[in-house]
């Protein structure tokens, strides 16, 4: 069975963790420990119940609120799930990107009476610049409104019309109330207008993720490793196929050699396909190491030290136009700066409010020229997703990421 | 991909990712069924050797049957077997009630000792989001300061598979390969591969131990599961905790936090 992440993310209070407890509890997946506490607290009508199944740390349960992402798995008749919590108070922001980059869809969550607010805004914008396309909005707490079918309508609207600027068309927007329990899995009886489907519904009509293994090749060079008397390669296969007997070319610096034997574990195969751990023994594996990429010589990455990028920047301290960077692409590390940072974007009014400025602070996000000190293997993120996109570091923290513009 | 297979590959990819990062790692077992898996991994990783330590923090107090497992599978699989114990901790002939104090004392300060004592900068541990609320907001890089404390209140960030872990001096990370696994990925994983396992699993006379650590704080579970496709049956059923027969687990509330804020796995 497939398994698919989904991030719930949305402003600080508008109901995350609550609506994972209440598809956990709904979907019969929570253990016995926890239903045990849910009675002791007098349950339903406890507003913090469902969201202490993932509001773990006291400092959580105490303030009512998320600080860190948290997954939590459940499986139904249609597939495996793994739901990504994460926290909607902007200083947590690189929490809330660290759950979100393991996702492969996500559900936006919206309060029905205090509509989109700033974080609603970020999130939805971090969500289109990581390739999340699958989205669900929720438009949650429907009980705080009466259930009251025209405010469904205007947000539901609001928001479609701005997610379709950054290019997320939704897959559903559901009215649902995650502590009563209406359309989360069970339909209720209290919006008898709507017509959506619920949320769990609206879940497994999401396409799985699929690997391609019909793109380039590329391999991630972890390491190198004695075996077999050799120098084995360890890394990964992140997209198309890689074959015993097939000649193979290592970048940046275009060491052409051919693959002898193909190892999963000690088990020797022919092939190996995207998502694959393995170990290669090359004809000559002299000059290959951490952070070079094997492709084939007809679908070669671009090898470049000038990259244009769009960023998000989570801090602690701001990014300086020139100041000195590190950045990691699949196992590559290279030392660089922010060369120009030709735009600062408004993530609520979509519109620019910098050109060539001279630094990018905390919580913002926009479009930088990276340069590094020597050539990177990189590919246009929406078509390569790993070698798409990457980490920002300072002094040894990662402070930032982006992905590479096609 | 099928879910056990992307979990193994995901898994070797840190394996290797802490290998190639840090300058000294080392690999947890307690020949419990996670860390069982993990080492399996480990060798699956590097093509069926281990190539770095293999640590047993011993605190005198296990279940005679693990203490035999772990020497006949070191030796078979040709492990660089390390036993830490804390010996202060286990010459201290008072029973410790107060369990946070033992297995602070027995693990946490074992851990300590060892780590001083062989500068390992890397250590990876079988934990799993989904065996405690608080082991759900952990990172696969985590890292830990000068005094073993973990700083939940301040994560790093870790962006897809860019962790971007390094240790600084007299601190290390503990690495998380199996934090994306369920109870049930385990078993499961545990027959695919065919591994062996701890007998203390299976049931005899109506009772079988579902998590094994000290004898004092493990109780066994009503179960007749004689096999592993017995085992994976009554998990599929079941809707009890795991770890609901490890006593450290059940003292006061945020137990769980606090042992993992001093150091504890």
């Amino acid at each position: 069975m497939d398994d698919l992440h989904i991030v719930v993310a949305g402003h600080v209070d508008h109901g995350k963790s609550t609506i994972i407890g209440r598809l956990l509890y709904d979907t019969g997946s929570l253990p016995q420990h926890v239903l045990d506490k849910f009675e002791r607290a007098g349950t339903s009508d406890d507003t913090a119940a469902f969201a202490f199944v993932t509001d773990q740390l006291s400092e959580e349960q105490e303030g009512s609120f998320t600080l860190d992402t948290a997954q939590a798995h459940f499986r139904t008749a249609k597939r495996d799930y793994t739901l990504i919590d994460t926290p909607g108070h902007r200083e947590f922001l690189k929490n809330m990107v660290t759950g979100a980059t393991r996702a492969d869809a996500a559900i936006l969550v919206v309060d029905a009476n205090e509509g989109p607010l700033p974080q609603t805004y970020l999130h939805a914008y971090l969500i289109s610049m990581l390739g999340i396309r699958q989205v669900i909005v929720v438009i949650n707490k429907m009980d705080l409104v009466s259930y009251d079918r025209d405010r469904f309508h205007l947000l539901s609207q609001q928001l479609s019309s701005h997610l379709g600027r950054i290019g997320v068309t939704p897959q559903a927007v559901i009215p649902v109330s995650a502590q009563q329990g209406d359309y989360i899995v069970r339909q209720g009886n209290r919006t008898p207008w709507n017509l959506t489907s619920t949320l769990m519904e609206a879940m497994d009509e999401l396409a799985p993720q699929e690997r391609n293994g019909h793109q380039p090749l590329r391999f991630l060079v972890q390491c190198s490793f004695p075996a077999h008397n050799r120098r084995a390669i360890l890394g990964r296969v992140t997209s198309g196929r890689l074959n015993q007997g097939r000649s193979i070319v290592f970048g940046p610096g275009g060491h052409e050699t051919s693959v002898t034997s193909v190892l999963l574990g000690q088990q020797e195969v022919d092939m190996a396909t995207p998502g694959q751990s393995v170990g290669l023994l090359l004809e000559d594996p002299t000059p290959v190491k951490r952070g070079h990429v094997g492709f084939n010589v007809e679908s070669a990455p671009l090898v470049t030290d000038r990259l244009s990028t769009r960023v998000f920047w989570i801090g602690p301290r701001s990014l300086e136009a020139n100041g000195r960077i590190e950045v990691l692409c699949g196992t590559q590390s290279n030392r660089g700066c922010a060369e120009r940072i030709t735009k600062v974007i408004d993530p609520i009014s979509l519109e620019t409010i910098g050109t060539e400025v001279a630094r990018l602070n905390v919580f913002q996000v926009g479009e930088i020229v990276l340069r590094t000190e020597s050539p990177m293997c990189i590919d246009p993120f929406d078509i390569l997703p790993e070698l798409g996109r990457f980490a920002i570091l300072q002094n040894g923290r990662i402070m930032g990421g982006g992905v590479i513009a096609g | 991909m099928e879910r056990m297979e992307e979990l193994e590959n995901r898994s070797i990819y840190i394996i290797r990712e802490a290998y190639a990062c840090f300058r000294r790692p080392a690999v947890l077992w307690s020949m419990g069924k996670d860390s069982t898996v993990l080492i399996a991994l480990c060798r699956k990783a590097f093509l069926g050797t281990v190539p770095f330590p293999v640590v047993h923090i011993d605190t005198g107090r296990k279940f005679p049957s693990m203490y035999a497992f772990r020497d006949k599978w070191a030796q078979a699989w040709d492990l660089k077997l390390l036993v830490a114990r804390n010996t202060a901790g286990l010459s201290d002939q008072a029973d410790y009630a107060d369990k946070l104090a033992c297995c602070t004392a027995l693990k946490t300060e074992a851990l300590k000792q060892l780590l001083h004592d062989q500068s390992f900068d890397a250590i990876m541990l079988a934990i799993r989001r989904d065996e405690h609320g608080v082991r759900a907001k952990e990172r696969y890089f985590s890292p830990r300061d000068m005094d073993f404390q973990w700083d939940y209140r301040n994560q790093p960030p870790e962006l897809w598979d860019l962790f971007g872990a390094r240790a600084d001096d007299n601190t290390h990370v503990r690495v998380h390969p199996l934090l994306d696994w369920t109870e049930l990925d385990i078993w499961r994983y545990i027959k695919r591969e065919n591994l062996p396992i701890v007998d203390l699993y299976f049931a005899k006379e109506g009772k079988r131990y579902r998590s094994i650590g000290c004898a004092p704080c493990c109780e066994p579970v009503s179960s007749d599961a004689t096999t592993l496709d017995e085992i994976l049956h009554e998990l599929e059923a079941t809707r009890i905790g795991e770890r609901q027969g490890r006593a450290q687990d059940k003292e006061a509330a945020y137990a769980m936090q606090q042992l993992r804020a001093l150091g504890y796995m």
